[in-house]
């Protein structure tokens, strides 16, 4: 085969394959490498190959044709004398019918170059090529070792091309010392090359002894040398030692010492060469510091790595892969590859290495792999192999990295089924919370978010709480006494999720039964429980309840009293209701000091009043609607609320809704709300009540003195005991209140003057009564006036104290001829009941 | 209006003659009982004949109540009408004045209050 015959000069083989050993068709050594000559100068020419060389591998004989056969294969052949492994290749040189060992030390651990009294310059090149490159392949070497091999392997090249010179020119120029010694180690000869490269004459140095020009460190040892070798222990000496320069520095020169003997056998002294190798040793003692380094990689290395030819013969095989696979390096050096792998790999990898080496294509050169391994003793694990493909030397080979995954895969593999669990669970989960939504949601909308009653006069409401994803522990409860009066209930109970939703329930059912129970007890005194009464009662039973399980609820207990115009409000921590009063146009947020139910065993609860007339609006709320936020985090806020409120506060009470709603999302820039938006919004009509027939008009004089004519053309116009317009006791506080309005407007409007005329006008309606003065005065500002004083200490100041307690509704206002009017109402309900 | 005066077990029982107590008389009721008032005296104002009383009304009482408790003397009310009492409660006369039902339990009332003296 071509390709198996070279024809190299013996100086270029020499210096690539410093181990190479050429041998005849008889097997007789016809030439060996530099180093191998070195180390064993018993080798000669003519000496038996197998006298000295045992082959390892492959099993063969030792026999010209069986080598030939096997020029494939990989060899590792084996000193006799020190055991020295080469691993190589037999190539034939058919020129000169002989075969070629090109080889070089088989080194497993790094440790044995030293051990074998090996340096890396004794590697061929291309085999430190491949070192190389392997030790590229490890994740561990950095980019700046990458950069420094890449440096000494420039220097390889470059040292091998200056040898190549250096070869050509030796014939004309010997640049080595020549030198000779007597038996006591003077100089007695001297070349002329030892000026150029020491600096001293050949002159001054003869007569002196040799070890005056070796370096102080390296003295004793060339002595140590010299001695045996003189005293005839040795017939040669063979070692690098440093020599002093003129110029006070100094030279390695590898000394080549042999003794000289006269005819009668007597020792004379020695002859040799010095030669100057001072350029190698520098190179190899940046060489050494790359040792170091290679050698704690390998040793270090978890990672097999196995070279392979291009027919598949395992070349290399480290101490981790000997450790993975279970074979010796010398079991698996020679083997082909499929060696390591199970069926059916192991029959299809010729073939696809064929492919590759045919076509350049495959689908494992450059890319980490999970593949299946066989160990020596037959079992299959899994491993990760990284091959790189690389020209090196004389032919394509494969570097496979190897690691085994066998805890990795059983690791992933209890990953995944605990992944897999955790899914499993995550949906269980995720059901359980669907679920449970699912359940909020009914409760929601079954349990705890009731209607407003039906048919109820003077009032419209709006309640609707729109359902977060989460269900939240909003309630809104309605009670109606009688078709005046009328408790919202807006709760919230701390928390999410469905906890709070039956808390919520639970929470409501016992307002229910408070409620129940109070009535029960004060029916009797035909009164209807006062809202501060309900919310004690209740919290007197809810809040050691609610304290152990670490929880409260906020709520507003709002009575309307349609018939008075009037809200009883107990605020127990709930966002402030806000009341929309349509005669000025303004929002006004009602608020009480009370605790959350469940804060505190001694809380006492206490209700606020507030009046309210036909317009009006009152929207109750829960936290989700003040409380959602824009992506800013902003709240929304109870100001933007009441702006909705104002704005929209013509439309119907569902209109207001929706465009809270809207508002809250377009705010919150989210299609769900985070949490329930629960509203109640109550409107209180404007009255619708007909007149009755009867009207009654009086003009008096701006005087006191018209006074109780006054009360009693007032008084006439229920028709005394014959009247039907209001109950006594109205009718009393009504005229109280005319009385005082009529004396304000009598005194402070038109300041006594009788020249003013007050006209006054009655009327009955339906559903209420009222009474019209009309005057030419000053407009009273009654905002002037100050507050009553009930401890006695001032006399004035109870006059619109009175009218605000004895009417319905106060109008001031002024008619189309300028004149300031004031009109009273009164409602008229109960006797239309 | 008529006011009367007659004394009896140490007390001044002052008879209000009037249909009304008004802001059309409030200010001659407060000049006529301001001119009653004596130190150290108990006061029984019988209201039997009152009718209606407004704030002004209210307003004169609390000024006469001052006037005596500024020289020891004290007032009480008696025999006030409904509509008149229900005025008072609204107002919270009933916190600043004693007001009995009947002349004879106010007077009465100063007696247990000097036995237990």
């Amino acid at each position: 085969m071509a390709s198996d015959t070279i024809n190299l000069s013996h100086g270029i083989l020499g210096e690539i394959f410093p181990f190479h050993i050429a041998v005849d068709s008889n097997l007789r050594i016809r030439q060996v490498g530099d180093a191998l000559a070195r180390r064993y100068p018993e080798l000669t020419a003519d000496c038996d190959f197998a006298r000295f060389f045992h082959i390892v591998q492959p099993e063969i004989k030792t026999t010209y044709h069986d080598l030939l056969d096997n020029l494939h294969s990989v060899f590792i052949i084996e000193t006799v004398a020190t055991f020295l492994k080469l691993k190589g290749q037999f190539v034939s040189d058919e020129s000169k019918e002989c075969l070629v060992f090109l080889g070089s030390p088989l080194i497993v651990d790094m440790g044995q170059v030293e051990d074998l009294g090996l340096s890396l310059n004794d590697f061929a090149p291309h085999h430190m090529a491949a070192d190389y490159l392997l030790a590229l392949q490890f994740r561990q070497v950095a980019l700046e070792d990458a950069r420094r091999l890449t440096t000494v392997l420039s220097q390889q090249r470059a040292r091998l091309q200056e040898s190549e010179k250096r070869y050509r020119s030796v014939v004309e120029n010997v640049k080595d010392v020549i030198f000779q010694t007597d038996s006591d180690g003077m100089w007695t000869f001297l070349n002329p090359a030892w000026t150029e490269i020491t600096g001293y004459s050949v002159q001054e140095s003869l007569g002196k002894h040799f070890a005056e020009f070796v370096h102080p460190d390296d003295r004793q040892r060339n002595l140590d040398l010299f001695v045996p070798l003189i005293q005839r222990r040795k017939s040669y000496c063979r070692h690098e030692v440093r020599y002093l320069t003129r110029d006070g520095g100094y030279r390695w020169m590898e000394v080549f010492a042999r003794l000289t003997l006269d005819d009668s056998d007597k020792s004379t002294g020695t002859a040799g060469t010095l030669s100057d190798i001072t350029e190698r040793k520098w190179a190899e003692q940046a060489l050494k510091e790359r040792e170091e380094r290679l050698r704690s990689i390998v040793t270090t290395a978890v990672d097999g790595i196995i070279v392979i030819n291009s027919h598949g013969i395992i070349e290399d095989f480290n101490v981790a892969a000997e450790r993975i696979f279970g074979y010796s390096n010398l079991e698996a050096i020679g083997q082909n590859i499929s060696l390591l792998m199970p069926e059916p790999y192991s029959s299809t990898h010729d073939l696809h290495m064929g492919r590759f080496l045919r076509t350049g294509e495959s689908n494992a050169i450059g890319i980490t792999r999970e593949l299946a391994g066989m160990r020596k003793d037959g079992t299959v694990f899994p491993l990760e192999i990284s091959v790189s493909a690389m020209h090196a030397g004389l032919e394509q080979r494969f570097t496979g990295i190897v690691r085994d995954i066998t805890e990795r895969k059983l690791w992933e593999h209890t990953l995944r089924e605990a992944e897999s669990a955790m899914r499993e669970s995550a949906l269980a989960i995720a059901q359980a919370r669907a679920i449970e939504v699912e359940i909020g949601a009914r409760i929601q909308q079954t349990l705890l978010i009731s209607s407003p009653p039906a048919s109820l006069n003077g009032v419209s409401i709006c309640a609707k709480s729109t359902a977060s994803c989460e269900i939240a522990g909003d309630y809104l409860d309605f009670v109606r006494y009688d078709q005046h009066h009328l408790d919202l209930i807006v709760g919230d109970v701390m928390g999410k999720g469905v906890p709070a939703a039956l808390l919520a329930a639970a929470a409501k059912s016992h307002f229910q039964r408070v409620i129940g129970g109070l009535c029960l007890s004060l029916g009797k005194f035909n009164r209807i429980p006062e809202p501060e009464e309900i919310v004690s009662a209740a919290h007197t039973v809810m809040t050691p309840e609610l304290a152990g399980i670490d929880s409260y609820i906020t709520l507003s207990y709002a009575r309307f009293d349609l018939e008075a115009r009037k809200l009883t409000l107990v605020d127990c921590g709930h966002p402030r209701p806000i009341h929309y009063r349509a005669a000025r146009d303004e929002c006004v947020y009602l608020s009480g000091e009370n605790l959350p139910i469940g804060f505190m065993q001694t809380e006492e609860y206490r209700q606020v009043e507030y009046s309210f007339s036909p317009g009006d609006l009152l929207l109750f709320y829960s936290d989700g609607v003040t409380e959602s936020r824009a992506a800013s985090g902003e709240l929304f806020g109870i100001d933007r609320l009441a702006d909705v409120l104002r704005e929209r506060a013509q439309e119907s009470v569902d209109e207001i809704f929706e465009h809270i709603q809207s508002a809250v999302t377009a705010f919150s820039e989210t299609e769900t709300a985070s949490d329930d938006l629960t509203c109640v919004i109550v409107r209180v009509e404007p009255s619708t009540g007909q007149l009755i027939g009867k009207r009654m008009y009086r003009e008096i004089h701006a005087s006191l003195d018209e006074l109780e004519a006054a009360r009693d053309w007032f008084e006439s116009f229920a028709g005394g005991a014959e009247n039907t317009l209001l109950p006594e006791d109205d009718l009393q506080a009504f005229l109280l209140a005319f009385n005082e309005a009529l004396v304000n407007v009598i005194l402070h409007a038109c300041k006594g003057d009788a020249r003013h005329r007050i006209q006054m006008v009655l009327a009955a309606y339906t559903d209420r009564v009222s009474v019209s003065i009309y005057d030419t005065g000053i407009t009273f500002d009654v905002d002037s006036v100050a507050e009553p004083a009930f401890d006695g200490t001032r006399d004035n100041g109870f006059g619109l104290f009175i009218i605000a307690n004895c009417v319905d509704e106060i109008e001031r206002g002024s008619d189309e001829f300028g004149r300031n009017r004031l009109r009273l109402t009164k409602r008229r309900c109960r006797l239309v009941q | 209006m008529e006011i009367s005066t007659e004394q009896e077990e140490g007390v001044t029982v002052v008879n209000v003659i009037t249909s009304n107590l008004d802001a059309s008389n409030a200010g001659r009721f407060k000049q006529a009982i301001g001119a009653l008032i004596q130190p150290d005296q108990k006061f029984v104002l019988d209201l039997h004949a009152i009718g209606f009383v407004d704030s002004s009304g209210v307003g004169a009482l609390l000024s006469a109540l001052r006037q005596a408790s500024s020289v020891g003397s004290n007032i009480k009310l008696c025999s006030t009408q409904k509509p008149v009492l229900v005025l008072f409660e609204l107002v919270r006369m009933h916190r600043v004045f004693e007001i009995f039902a009947t002349r004879a339990e106010a007077i009465a009332s100063y007696k247990s209050a000097t036995e237990s003296a």
